[in-house]
């Protein structure tokens, strides 16, 4: 049970690459924290630096208050899965997840009694004789992930560890380790491109992009909050559409417009914050509205025409592909609801499920409300 | 653009059978995808259908033409394969433009590179094109070899997609499907494309083939297969969470974990088993003695929705529900509330009987 | 931490200059020699040039001089068996090659396996055993002392490592790279010259290579089976080793020659011996 600190570390390769980007974070004891991020952001990078794995070049970590720079790998008691399991081919799985044991000196019957209680835990004992190479991908991945467990690390460290599985497998890993976590409570980071994963798996989130944290947060929060429209539209499938809009206020409504279309309105009296808000961006902003936020409009003085493109069946839901005057939108909406491929019909926003974001900076704009 | 018919056709390894007796037929035009879990001879079935193995019983047909026997040169076909098969010494490019180039081509010269361009766009791999597949990462890799049999599709009497997408990223996997299928209806191609994913089944295809142990268990479109799975078997593959499965014992009794409760509605119906959806389950955290108990093992919150799973007994049952005002805890007893009358039916030897 | 470092970093080096020293001072020696007079080496050792004794080129003129015939022969005939034995037996190794990798044979009882093994086997058996026997046919066939005779014996000879090389090469080809040849519409030829020999070219070239080295250095085949006109480069220098006043300085003048050939082999042929060259084609 440790707490991380990671304070203005940076990873630079070769003098030139910078990898990692003066980024700040803490992480609680027992926290079970995801690092979230499109392939290069830095996510990775800043895993194998808490590992030991890889030079600290700017900044400093530090385990229970202590920095741990100069500490070598093996003696962080860090323990890690990665990717590609890193499994040693010449032993049996048995020997694999005893290995880390061995090292340290447990008895033969301590090491017994660990190894059959992870491998019970994450269900595969019928494999304890195998040799790695004889396992399927998704054994070879629980393996790598006891060999980790075994040991009661202080910080457990994942790298995309269900990513190279079957879509039904880590339909299921996730939820076993995320039970896993709450049972023995190791402080976990957890690196995924995933957001499926981070959601449903972690206690808070790290949102990565080009080796800067964009937001940290509960799952929760960075879901119906996020502060910018990378993390807005990263976090959430199918992903949150951004409609470029104006903000016309008058006598007693403020109105959004996108293109030619009034898409919805608020009453002046509920607008005050808007309204200050909006102030200083010329009264252009681009909208999120998550593809689940819509609702057909009866009033047709208010809403956006679209185009039904295609329909994708989602299983208790239809995905609609929709061409508009602002560009291609995404509509969740429940199967009964059924429109035909090339039609028209007419959307409105959620009002309290609309995001707003600047022009410019692609920063949100606080809205209360 | 074709029809392709696969008549009792039967592989077999050794003494393994990986395809039994299998038998279906498409239209011109038509997106199959097989959906199948790994193992269940996906890729073998696409591979006998492009020539690359043959089978030890039974005719494949192309339209009225047997193939039999025919080497894949001549059959006409683009193949995505699994393993990517890209011609490492050759850049992405010239990957893309092999077979537009082959002899006896008929394609005009003057459209390849109009085909290139069109073909990366979509898969968003024009600024790979001057590189060589050892300077690709896995999933750019992936989208080179679905480009390379994309670029003739329309060409072709059946293009052959294997599992194309899913080594991507889990955002392009989900962009993606809607641009493949748009681009795969323009080119009005015949595709049979297989994947273990049952969203991306149901989410493209015109129809879907499911195969389990090299037998076809149902071949129908997306909204039969998800509202009336025909079997226990193919119930099993659609839907996260899974759906939930119980055992009718003797008379309107159904064993749930180690309870049994009592229904009068099955005295009437004749059924071995039932099967409940995760939305048809309502979670209730105050005790209720008219209701199951369980405990629950962990919660799942994506986005705006949840999934919560709950022990009742030795038997795990999935629930889906809304995340607002809705939390549970790790190991918190709860109450289920499950809508029995919205159950799939299905008879002693696992099929479906018809909705109730 | 950083002192640990430098001590263990300065004993490598140390260590690997020794080793280096070891390892190239027969070459220097060689080198240095071609350029002594016989004082110089029997009064030796001398190690130095213009330090320990004046180099001069006797050695060197008595190569293009008197001795120029004998030499020229030898070299060509080395060069001509090397180069056109290693050439013979790729070729014919490439097509056993592609067939015990491709297809699946069945003569009686004999599998793949057995037909790689008959091959291979050849090799196992010393050469010496078989050399009497090969005199003996030779002989009555009128191959011994031709430039033919030896050109076949070096194939022969070749063979099983060629085969051997070639075919483990093909192997590692993944197949469904020429079935995506097929599908893209090219049949079997064209797979086999776009796809199947480009990726197979770095086991085709390191085949040729270590081909070329054996017949080069082969001395037992030389001497049994060629008397004057097919003598090679290493008979030559036996012949001037056993007389009773070896002239070392001009043997080292024909030795540093001898060296050259295989190694301009090798620097031309490493371009082709790309070790990534399948990487990127498959998952």
């Amino acid at each position: 049970m440790t707490t991380i600190g990671i304070e203005n570390v940076s990873k630079i390769y070769d003098g030139k690459v910078v990898g990692v980007d003066d980024i700040s974070l803490s992480i609680n004891e027992g926290e079970f924290m995801a690092f979230l991020g499109p392939s290069g952001c830095g996510k990775t990078s800043t895993l194998r630096m808490i590992a030991g794995l890889e030079e600290i070049s700017k900044g400093t970590i530090y385990f229970d208050q202590k920095p741990i720079n100069e500490i070598p790998s093996n003696r962080r008691n860090v323990a890690m899965a990665f990717e590609n399991y890193g499994l040693y081919p010449h032993m049996s799985v048995y020997e694999n997840i005893a290995y880390p044991l061995k090292l340290r000196g447990f008895t033969h019957d301590q090491i017994a009694k660990k190894v059959v209680e992870i491998v019970r835990l994450l269900k595969f004992e019928s494999y304890l004789d195998d040799k790695p190479s004889d396992l399927s991908g998704g054994v070879q991945q629980r393996v790598s992930l006891a060999r980790a467990l075994v040991r009661n690390p202080s910080v457990l460290l994942l790298d995309e560890p269900i990513s190279h599985l079957d879509s039904e497998l880590r339909n299921q890993m996730r939820g076993e380790l995320k039970r896993l976590h709450a049972l023995n409570k190791t402080t976990t980071i957890y690196v995924t491109h995933d957001q499926l994963e981070a959601l449903t798996m972690a206690d808070r989130i790290a949102v990565m992009s080009q080796g800067k944290i964009r937001q940290v947060g509960t799952p929760k929060k960075i879901f119906y909050s996020p502060q910018d429209q990378f993390v807005a539209t990263f976090v959430g499938e199918p992903p949150m559409n951004i409609i470029s809009c104006s903000v016309i206020q008058n006598e007693d409504t403020v109105d959004i417009w996108a293109g030619k279309y009034r898409m919805i309105l608020f009453p002046i009296r509920q607008s005050a914050n808007l309204i200050e808000d909006i102030k200083n961006t010329n009264n252009e902003v681009n909208v999120g509205i998550r593809p689940m936020d819509f609702e057909v409009s009866d009033d047709p003085r208010i809403g956006i025409q679209v185009e039904v493109r295609l329909g994708e069946h989602l299983g208790e839901n239809t995905l609609y592909h929709l061409g508009s005057v602002v560009g291609p939108l995404l509509y969740l909406t429940s199967r009964s609801n059924k429109f035909k491929e090339g039609g028209t019909l007419v959307l409105k926003p959620l009002k309290n499920r609309m995001h707003f974001f600047s022009k410019k900076t692609a920063m949100a704009i606080k809205i209360l409300d | 653009m074709s029809r392709i018919q696969i008549d009792r056709v039967t592989k077999k390894y050794g003494k393994v059978i990986a395809i039994n007796n299998l038998s279906f037929s498409c239209e011109d035009s038509e997106l199959i995808i097989v959906l199948g879990k790994p193992g269940a001879g996906k890729s073998t079935l696409l591979r006998m259908l492009a020539g690359i193995e043959e089978p030890n019983e039974g005719q494949i047909y192309f339209g009225n033409n047997l193939m039999n026997g025919v080497a894949p040169e001549k059959r006409n076909v683009a193949m995505a394969f699994e393993t990517y098969a890209l011609y490492p010494h050759f850049l992405v490019k010239q990957n893309m433009l092999s077979p537009l180039m082959s002899p006896n081509n008929t394609i005009d010269k003057n459209l390849r590179e109009k085909r290139i361009h069109e073909v990366s766009q979509l898969l968003e791999i024009e600024p790979l094109l001057e590189r060589k597949p050892s300077q690709l990462s896995g999933g750019q890799r992936q989208r080179v070899s679905l480009a390379r049999a994309l670029v003739k599709a329309e060409d072709t009497n059946c293009v052959f997609l294997d599992e194309p997408i899913s080594h991507l990223d889990a955002r392009l996997r989900n962009s993606l499907r809607g641009e493949l299928k748009k681009y795969l209806k323009d080119k009005k191609a015949t595709v049979i494309y297989t994947t273990a994913d049952y969203a991306e089944a149901l989410g493209i295809a015109d129809r879907i083939l499911i195969i389990i142990d090299g037998t076809v268990r149902m071949f129908a479109s997306p909204d039969k297969v998800f509202d009336e799975p025909k079997d226990l078997g193919v119930a099993n593959m659609i839907g996260d969470p899974k759906i939930n499965i119980f055992e009718v014992n003797g008379k309107g009794t159904i064993q749930v974990g180690d309870l049994t409760p009592t229904l009068k509605y099955f005295e009437k119906v004749q059924a071995k088993y039932i099967g409940i959806r995760p939305l048809d389950i309502n979670i209730m955290s105050s005790k209720n003695l008219d209701l199951i108990p369980g405990t629950v093992y962990v919660t799942e919150p994506i986005g705006y929705d949840q999934i919560v799973r709950v022990m009742v007994g030795s038997k795990m049952i999935n629930i889906k529900m809304p995340l607002e005002n809705n939390t549970f805890a790790i190991n918190q007893p709860v109450w289920l509330d499950i809508n029995w009358k919205n159950g799939l039916i299905f008879d002693n030897d696992g099929m479906l009987k018809g909705l109730d | 931490m950083d002192k640990k470092n430098t001590l263990s970093k300065t004993l490598r080096t140390v260590g690997l200059i020794f080793w280096g020293i070891f390892a190239l001072f027969p070459v220097y020696w060689i080198i240095i020699t071609a350029f002594k007079q016989s004082k110089d080496i029997y009064q030796g050792p001398f190690l130095l040039p213009f330090v320990d004794f004046q180099p001069t080129i006797a050695a060197w003129t008595k190569l293009m001089g008197p001795s120029k015939d004998q030499f020229i022969n030898a070299l060509t005939n080395s060069i001509l068996f090397a180069s056109v034995s290693a050439l013979i037996a790729v070729l014919l190794g490439s097509f056993a090659g592609y067939g015990l990798a491709r297809y699946s044979y069945k003569y009686g009882n004999m599998k793949n396996n057995d037909l790689s093994f008959l091959i291979i086997s050849q090799r196992i058996m010393p050469p010496i055993v078989a050399v009497i026997a090969l005199f003996a046919i030779f002989s009555f066939i009128k191959l011994l002392d031709t430039k033919v005779g030896m050109i076949l014996v070096y194939t022969w000879f070749n063979l099983p490592l060629t085969v051997y090389i070639i075919t483990d090469f093909i192997s590692r080809i993944p197949r469904d790279i020429e079935y995506a040849a097929a599908i893209d519409g090219y049949g079997k030829i064209h797979q086999i010259f776009r796809i199947t020999l480009p990726l197979a070219m770095p086991g085709l070239t390191a085949a040729y290579l270590l081909a070329f080295f054996f017949s080069w250095n082969d001395f037992l085949l030389a001497l049994m089976l060629t008397f004057r006109k097919a003598s090679t480069l290493p008979i030559m220098i036996m012949n001037l080793s056993t007389t009773d006043n070896p002239q070392w300085w001009f043997i080292s003048a024909v030795g540093i020659i001898s060296i050259i050939p295989p190694m301009i082999a090798a620097i031309v042929l490493d371009h082709f011996i790309d070790r990534q060259l399948l990487s990127g084609g498959t998952r």
